[in-house]
C-alpha cells in the first residue's frame, strides 16, 4: 500500500507543481516606437458621450474622431540646467469607430499632414492629475484635446511639466519661465520625432495654446523659440498670470485669498529655484509645512485648508518682507526680481498671437491679459497680438453682459481657440 | 511543457451535469448515471460513498483509472440582447463546440481491522463555454473552470451492517475568463486567469438493512474556489495589467440513496441528490487596485447569480449478466440551478435528462474494464425580454453532452 501512496502523492505533486495558469502576460498595448498607447477610444462612443453632455448637437452632422493617447518620455532640463527625463501625452485623431465620411476625411487630413496643438494644462498640485497619468489611469479621452483632436482634428500635445509624470521626483517649477518653457518645446520636438518613427503624419504646422499657468507656459515657451529662431504658427495663451510680479502684487496687497495655494507654491517654487530659504517669504507654520503639501500627494482644496487665507500680518501666510519687498517693488530683494524676470509679457512676440480670456475670470483679471496686450503692442512693438474676450465670441454679442469665472471659462476659451486654429488651418492647408 | 503535461493530465473541465458541477468520476458512475451511492462495490466507492469500503473484501486492495472523453454539441442562441443606449439588437449565435478529457483514479486500501483507507482523483466540477460571435463574445468570448480533487477518506465497520466514513478535499482549479465587445462596438476587453489550493470534507454512512437493501447517505462540504491571478482589462487597444481575484463555490451537496437487489443479479438504485446552490449569490471580480472608471460597471460591479438549491434523481440498474460480464444503465433528471434572470451566456443552464448505459468485463481474478457511455440532453429554455439582468432575450436550445468513459480496476 506504501508503494500505491508514492505513487498517489507524487501524482499530486506533480499537478499542483505543474499548475501555472494564473498569469497572463503584461496587457498587449500597440508596439509603438519611443512611447506607450495608453488610450484608444472609438469615435463613435466618444460622439455618443459628447451628444448625451449636450456638448454636440445630437443631429449626427459633426465629425468626432477617434481618439489615440500615447504616453511619450523625453528629456529635458530643469531650473539648474540640469537634465530630466519628463513625459508627456500626445493624442492623435484616428479611424477607429468613424464612419465611412469620417474616415475620407480623416484620410484627407493625413494626406496633407496633422497640425500640431501645443496645449499646456492649468495648475494642479496632486501627482495622478497630470495629463498622462490621468490617460495612463483611465484610459479614456479626458480634458482638453477631446475638442482639440476629436472635434477640430489637430494632434494635441500635452507635456506633463516637470516635477510630473515620469519626473515627479522632482519639484514642479511653477511659474518658472525658463524650465516651464524647456518642458514644452522639448516635448514638441520629441512628439515630432515620435511621429516620425510612427508614421503619423505633420504638417508644419504648430500652434501653441494653454489655459491658466498653462498660457503663462505657452507665452514663455512662443518666448523661448522665437529665440530659437523656431516657427510657430499661432500662438493663442489664455488666461494666464503673465506679469507675475503685479500678480504678486495684486495678490499680496489683499487682506485674504481663497486659493492661498497658487501663491505659497509661488514662493515655494521660487525658493528652491533660487537657493534661498522660503522662510523669507512664508510665516511658521506654514513655511515648514510647504515640503508636504505639495510633495504631489495632496489636492488643491486639502493644501487651501492647511494653510492660512490671510495674506499677512500675525497669523498670516506670507512674511512682511515679501509683503513690503514686491509691493514696494524693491530692486534689491531677489524675489520681487525673479518674478520680474520670470514674467512673460515683457516683450514682443512676432508670432501671431491672440490671448483670451474671459471677462469675468475671478482668479485673474481680464486687465492681466488688456495689460499684456498693450505692452506687447506699445512698449516692445509686437504687430500681431490681440486681446480675445471669450463671452462676446461665444455669444455673438459685443455687449453681452454674460461673465464667466476663472474655471467655468475654461471649456468656452478652449473653444474659442481651437476655432481660431482651425480658421487658419482650413484658409492654409486646406481643410 | 508542465502545461501541456498538466492539460493532457487533467483535461478542461465541462458542464456535463446542473451548472458546472460533475458527478460521473468512474466507470460505473458513469454508467449508472452517477446512482450507486448506495451500492458502490468497487474502488470508486472511495468516492461514491466512502463508507462503503467497509464492506468490500477485506484481504483485497483496489484500484481504478480511466479517461473520460466528452463531447460538447453547440448551444443554439435565437434572440436579442439589451444594449445600453442602443437597446435590444440581434444576437442569434451559436457556441464553439467543445472536446475535453477528463482522467480519474480511485484506490481502497486492505481493512486494517474495522478501518478502511480511500483516496479519490477527481474532477468534480469543470466548466468550458466559448462564444466567437460578436455579441455573446462580449460576456463570455471564454468561461473556463477546471479542478482536480484528492479525496482521501477512512471509513470505520461499525458492525456487519453499518459503517460511517470521512474524508478531506483537497482541491485545485484553474479559471480563465475572457471577453471582448470589440466586435460590437463596445470598444472593452477583460483577460483574467487564476488559480487556487482549498479544501473541504465529506462524510458518509452505509446501513445494509437486509443482505439485498441497502441504504446510503453523504454528504459533501461547500469549497469556495477564489481563483486568484492576474488581469488584464482594456478600453480599446489601450490596457491596464492588475492582481485580481474572483471566487465561485463548488456547493455543498447531499445524497440519500437506497438499492436493492433481486436474486443476486439485479440491482436497482434511487438516490436523491440536493445540491446547495443558493450559496452562490454573486459573482464579483476584485482588484488590486482601482480600475479605470468606465470599466467599473461592467467589470468591477458584482453580478448577481442567486442561484437556488437543486434537486437530482437518479435511477441505475445493474444486472449480472454472467460471471464475467456486467450490465449497467442509468437515467437522471437533473434541475438548474440558474434562474431565468441571472442566466448568462458563460452557462446556459437548463433542466437535463441523463441516459447512460455500460458495461464491465472481469478478465481474471484480479483484473476487470469497461465502457460507458452517457447522453445528457438539456432542455430549452427561453427568456423574455426584460426577465433577465444582462438583457438577454430569445431562447437557448440544443447543447448538452455526450461522454464515453473506459477504465479498468485492479483488485489485489
Amino acid at each position: 500500500m506504501k508503494r500505491e501512496f508514492t505513487l498517489l502523492s507524487a501524482l499530486v505533486l506533480v499537478v499542483i507543481m505543474s499548475g501555472c495558469g494564473a498569469t497572463v502576460s503584461e496587457p498587449d498595448n500597440d508596439k509603438i516606437k519611443g512611447g506607450e498607447l495608453v488610450v484608444d477610444f472609438p469615435a463613435n462612443l466618444l460622439k455618443q458621450s459628447l451628444i448625451e453632455k449636450g456638448l454636440i448637437e445630437a443631429d449626427g452632422n459633426t465629425t468626432v474622431f477617434g481618439y489615440r493617447g500615447y504616453l511619450i518620455e523625453y528629456d529635458t532640463t530643469n531650473e539648474n540646467g540640469e537634465k530630466v527625463r519628463a513625459s508627456g501625452l500626445m493624442v492623435v485623431p484616428s479611424a477607429s469607430g468613424l464612419d465611412k465620411i469620417g474616415k475620407e476625411k480623416l484620410e484627407y487630413m493625413k494626406s496633407k499632414g496633422f497640425s500640431v496643438v501645443s496645449d499646456d494644462h492649468g495648475t494642479i498640485f496632486a501627482k495622478d492629475k497630470a495629463p498622462s497619468i490621468v490617460a495612463s489611469m483611465q484610459n479614456i479621452p479626458d480634458g482638453s484635446p477631446i475638442m482639440l483632436t476629436s472635434l477640430f482634428g489637430f494632434v494635441t500635445l500635452q507635456p506633463d511639466y516637470i516635477g510630473f509624470g515620469s519626473s515627479s521626483d522632482e519639484y514642479h517649477p511653477y511659474l518658472l519661465k525658463k524650465s516651464s518653457a524647456s518642458a514644452t518645446a522639448d516635448f514638441i520636438e520629441a512628439a515630432k520625432k515620435f511621429a516620425k518613427e510612427n508614421h503619423i503624419p505633420l504638417n508644419n504646422q504648430l500652434y501653441l495654446t494653454g489655459y491658466s499657468e498653462g498660457g503663462y507656459v505657452a507665452l514663455a515657451t512662443l518666448q523661448k523659440m522665437e529665440a530659437e529662431g523656431k516657427s510657430v504658427t499661432y500662438a493663442a495663451p489664455m488666461a494666464g498670470p503673465y506679469m507675475m510680479d503685479r500678480m504678486a502684487q495684486a495678490v499680496l496687497s489683499m487682506d485674504s485669498v481663497n486659493h492661498p495655494s497658487f501663491m505659497a507654491d509661488v514662493a515655494y517654487a521660487y525658493s528652491l529655484a533660487y537657493n534661498k530659504d522660503v522662510s523669507e517669504l512664508v510665516q511658521p507654520p506654514y513655511n515648514s509645512m510647504l515640503d508636504t503639501l505639495f510633495s504631489g500627494d495632496m489636492s488643491i482644496d486639502e493644501i487651501d485648508t492647511a494653510l492660512s487665507k490671510e495674506v499677512s500680518g500675525e497669523g498670516g501666510l506670507f512674511t512682511d518682507k515679501a509683503v513690503n519687498g514686491v509691493l514696494s517693488e524693491d530692486g534689491n530683494f531677489w524675489f520681487y526680481n525673479a518674478l520680474v524676470s520670470n514674467s512673460t509679457a515683457y516683450w514682443g512676440p512676432k508670432t501671431p498671437t491672440s490671448f483670451i480670456q474671459c471677462k469675468g475670470d475671478d482668479v485673474i483679471p481680464f486687465a492681466m491679459t488688456t495689460g499684456t496686450v498693450d505692452l506687447m503692442k506699445n512698449i516692445y512693438g509686437a504687430e500681431n497680438v490681440n486681446a480675445v474676450a471669450v463671452e462676446p465670441v461665444i455669444t455673438g454679442n459685443p455687449d453681452t453682459t454674460l461673465r464667466l469665472g476663472h474655471s467655468e471659462c475654461a471649456v468656452p476659451a478652449y473653444y474659442v481657440a481651437g476655432s481660431i486654429f482651425a480658421n487658419i488651418r482650413k484658409s492654409t492647408i486646406g481643410y | 511543457m508542465n502545461k501541456i503535461f498538466y492539460t493532457a493530465l487533467i483535461g478542461i473541465g465541462i458542464a456535463n451535469a446542473a451548472a458546472y458541477k460533475i458527478p460521473e468520476q468512474s466507470l460505473d458512475g458513469m454508467a449508472l448515471s452517477a446512482a450507486h451511492v448506495a451500492h458502490s462495490t468497487g474502488a470508486d466507492s472511495a468516492y461514491y460513498n466512502p463508507a462503503n469500503m467497509a464492506f468490500l473484501d477485506d484481504e483485497s486492495s483496489y484500484i481504478e483509472g480511466g479517461l473520460s472523453m466528452v463531447y460538447l454539441p453547440s448551444i443554439d442562441f435565437d434572440g436579442e440582447q439589451y444594449i445600453s443606449v442602443r437597446g435590444y439588437i440581434p444576437a442569434d449565435a451559436e457556441s464553439e463546440k467543445e472536446w475535453a478529457v477528463i482522467p480519474f483514479g480511485h484506490f481502497v486500501s486492505k481493512a486494517m481491522g474495522d478501518w478502511r483507507v480511500g483516496v479519490s482523483i477527481t474532477s468534480p466540477a469543470g466548466l468550458t463555454k466559448r462564444w466567437e460571435s460578436a455579441v455573446q463574445k462580449g460576456f463570455a468570448e471564454k468561461f473556463y473552470l477546471m479542478s482536480m480533487e484528492i479525496n482521501p477518506s477512512v471509513s470505520y465497520k461499525i458492525s456487519d451492517t453499518l459503517a460511517v466514513a470521512a474524508g478531506l478535499r483537497a482541491v485545485y482549479s484553474e479559471g480563465e475568463v475572457r471577453s471582448d465587445g470589440s466586435d460590437m462596438g463596445l470598444p472593452f476587453k477583460r483577460e483574467m486567469k487564476g488559480n487556487v489550493v482549498t479544501g473541504g470534507y465529506n462524510l458518509a454512512l452505509s446501513w445494509k438493512a437486509m443482505p439485498d437493501l441497502e441504504f446510503g447517505a453523504t454528504f459533501r462540504s461547500k469549497v469556495d474556489l477564489k481563483e486568484k491571478g492576474e488581469a488584464n482589462l482594456y478600453i480599446g487597444n489601450a490596457g491596464r495589467h492588475y492582481s485580481a481575484s474572483v471566487t465561485v463555490p463548488m456547493p455543498a451537496s447531499l445524497d440519500i440513496a437506497v438499492a436493492k437487489t433481486f436474486n443476486n443479479r439485479l440491482t436497482i438504485e434511487a438516490l436523491y441528490e440536493r445540491t446547495y446552490w443558493s450559496s452562490y449569490r454573486r459573482l464579483d471580480f476584485e482588484y488590486n487596485k482601482d480600475i479605470q472608471d468606465m470599466l467599473v460597471a461592467i467589470f468591477d460591479k458584482p453580478i448577481d447569480k442567486y442561484w437556488k438549491d437543486s434537486n437530482t434523481w437518479r435511477l441505475g440498474v445493474t444486472y449480472l449478466y454472467s460471471d464475467r460480464l456486467t450490465l449497467m444503465a442509468g437515467y437522471a433528471y437533473d434541475e438548474s440551478p440558474i434562474p431565468t434572470k441571472t442566466l448568462g451566456y458563460e452557462l446556459p443552464d437548463s433542466d437535463a435528462n441523463i441516459f447512460s448505459a455500460g458495461f464491465r468485463y472481469k478478465q481474471d481474478e484480479h483484473l476487470s474494464w469497461g465502457v460507458a457511455v452517457l447522453y445528457d440532453h438539456k432542455d430549452s429554455r427561453s427568456i423574455k425580454k426584460m426577465e433577465n439582468e444582462a438583457g438577454i432575450a430569445g431562447r437557448f436550445d440544443k447543447g448538452g453532452a455526450i461522454l464515453v468513459s473506459s477504465g479498468f480496476e485492479y483488485k489485489f
